[in-house]
């Protein structure tokens, strides 16, 4: 089946969906920002729970869209918005090493939402080698 | 003898205004309903199994996931479970009550959505929500006015409307403030008045004559409508802790359905959800949905399954006015969250979803690995007893033409709010894929 435009997030968000059905009706690219999560948790002024709680995140490598809703609520992210365009997991994995998550909380973290995407596939297969 | 008795099947492939893929199938020789099946096609979706090896704290989180309509339902059962496996109850104070008002806002946006835009059609004539807005466009309004109401209490407690992130086993991960439930009183004392409005028009609506009477399963807590915890009690004696769900359910494969048929071991079909709630516990409404209800003609039990959107209107204004109750009283907490530490246990939740009664059992070891998970919605609980009704639906309009019987058929399902994909997570798949038989 043919996909013109995939819109991450469990559930999606309904300002990107309009967006999404707004665009295909005025027939232009839908404006569907691929950052991080963390562009969002600085634009609502949230402050980081990784740096400040010491809270393992998901937010670095994860698709922006739900408005970063988790930090605001004093939890990490995880996931539900599946891989950013640019995810680099070797150095999030370690910073979350930092803080006290063990392999198995890294291959459960990458192993939740979006678990089949090719990045947090990947992330996971690398954390159950150990 | 069933030459000169002329066969007559009544099928619809593709349920609609229910959530998920259902089918039903009647088939009448002569005036005698010979077959009666709720066909359930959606494919199981493992939820069980994808369970096993995930941490305890993650359960609600992924069996959320299960339900897009009823997300908190999941949720609560999860950390209840967990909660027991851990030897930790929240029987009262402010983290309990959060808990029911979130549960309020899910009753709220499911029953409005289920009411006014999957329910009233059937009654109004219209195929769908869309068509009855041409000509009744005020009552499709109040039905999102009112659902909207109930996602604002899920987005302030639980961060967001559809799989809410903020509840935990323990508790919440932050706990709103005062402040923020207060932004929460205006659009539910105005839902609230809608709710009440809803009663009084849901009672005028033409019902079928029909009395169905299925052995009627809820949650029952003295003094309290059963909404988050509660023994299961039905009105044919049965009166068990959610621990010894097991030794009174049975759960089993049928061909016709993904979705497993649950029974009462003794005694076998019976019925959750709304009629089974009201049945049970009337007395512990709150005194306006009592009055709503007593105005409406509601008898102390409702045998007619499609009075039933009379009675989810009774409990929208009931969760809507505790809800406000539960918003003056607040407290904020101290924590958003008590410790819960694993140990090697099961543990056992029941809580009230808007369509029925929903069961989680899990087996965690010492690390708060699950090893074992058992989930047991609503509707898997309801199909023989929807099953029951459409029988008894039939066997009293096999005058009405093939059309009118198939949409009296459709509703009799639509009755009970059925949530197939609820339905069909569960584990085991033993199936004869021999001829499908319809």
């Amino acid at each position: 089946m043919p996909v013109d435009f995939e819109l991450n997030g469990c559930p999606i968000n309904k300002q990107q969906l309009l967006e999404v059905i707004g665009a295909h009706l005025a027939g232009r690219r839908p404006r569907v920002r691929a950052h991080s999560v963390c562009v969002e948790c600085k634009r609502r002024g949230t402050v980081c729970v990784m740096v400040a709680h010491g809270t393992p995140c998901l937010g670095p490598v994860t698709h922006a869209g739900c408005g970063a809703i988790c930090p605001a609520y004093d939890r990490g992210c995880y996931g539900c918005y599946g891989p950013m365009e640019s995810p680099n997991e070797p150095a999030l994995s370690a910073g979350m090493a930092a803080l006290g998550s063990q392999e198995l909380d890294l291959v459960r973290v990458y192993r939740t939402f979006n678990a089949g995407s090719e990045a947090f596939a990947k992330a996971s297969e690398a954390h159950e080698r150990g | 003898m069933s030459e000169g008795r002329p066969t007559r099947v009544i099928r619809t492939d593709y349920l609609a205004r229910v959530e998920g893929e259902g089918a039903m199938y009647v088939r009448l020789d002569g005036r005698t309903v010979a077959d009666v099946k709720l066909r359930i096609y959606e494919p199981p979706r493992f939820f069980e199994a994808m369970l096993r090896g995930r941490a305890f704290t993650e359960a609600p989180d992924i069996t959320a996931r299960i339900c897009g309509i009823c997300p908190v339902a999941y949720q609560m059962s999860a950390v209840r479970a967990m909660e027991d496996a851990c030897g930790v109850a929240i029987d009262a104070g402010p983290l309990r009550d959060l808990r029911r008002l979130l549960y309020c806002g899910e009753w709220i946006e499911s029953h409005s959505l289920h009411v006014y835009m999957l329910h009233a059609p059937d009654f109004l004539g219209y195929t769908g929500a869309v068509e009855m807005a041409r000509d009744h466009a005020e009552i499709v309004e109040q039905g999102l006015q009112m659902k909207k109401a109930g996602n604002a209490v899920m987005t302030v407690v639980g961060g967001r409307e559809v799989h809410p992130i903020n509840v935990r086993v323990g508790g919440f991960y932050r706990a709103p403030s005062p402040a923020q439930l207060r932004s929460l009183v205006d659009p539910l004392e105005h839902a609230r008045e809608t709710a009440l409005a809803t009663v009084r028009w849901a009672a005028t609506l033409p019902f079928p004559d029909v009395t169905c009477t299925p052995e009627l399963v809820a949650l029952s807590e003295p003094g309290a409508y059963p909404i988050d915890r509660g023994r299961i009690v039905s009105d044919r004696g049965l009166d068990i802790a959610p621990a010894q769900f097991d030794e009174h359910v049975v759960e089993e494969h049928v061909e016709h359905s993904n979705a497993l048929h649950a029974r009462i071991r003794e005694r076998g079909t019976y019925l959750t959800g709304p009629l089974a709630r009201y049945a049970q516990s009337s007395q512990t409404l709150r005194a306006l949905a009592r009055d709503a209800a007593l105005h409406a003609g509601l008898g102390p039990v409702c045998s007619n399954p499609f009075q039933s959107i009379v009675v989810r209107a009774v409990e929208l204004v009931q969760a809507c006015d505790e809800a406000l109750a539960l918003i003056e009283d607040y407290q904020e907490p101290d924590a958003p969250a008590v410790e819960v530490t694993p140990r090697a246990a099961v543990g056992h939740g029941a809580t009230e979803a808007p369509r029925g009664m929903l069961y989680h059992r899990y087996e965690i070891d010492e690390d708060g690995t699950i090893l074992d998970a058992r989930i047991v919605p609503p509707t898997s609980q309801n199909q023989l007893a929807i099953e029951e009704d459409l029988r008894a639906v039939v066997e009293r309009s096999l005058d009405l033409p093939d059309e009118q019987l198939s949409l009296r058929c459709e509703q009799a399902i639509r009755n009970h709010d059925p949530c197939i994909s609820c339905a069909t997570h569960f584990l085991e798949l033993t199936v004869d894929r021999g001829a499908d038989g319809v």
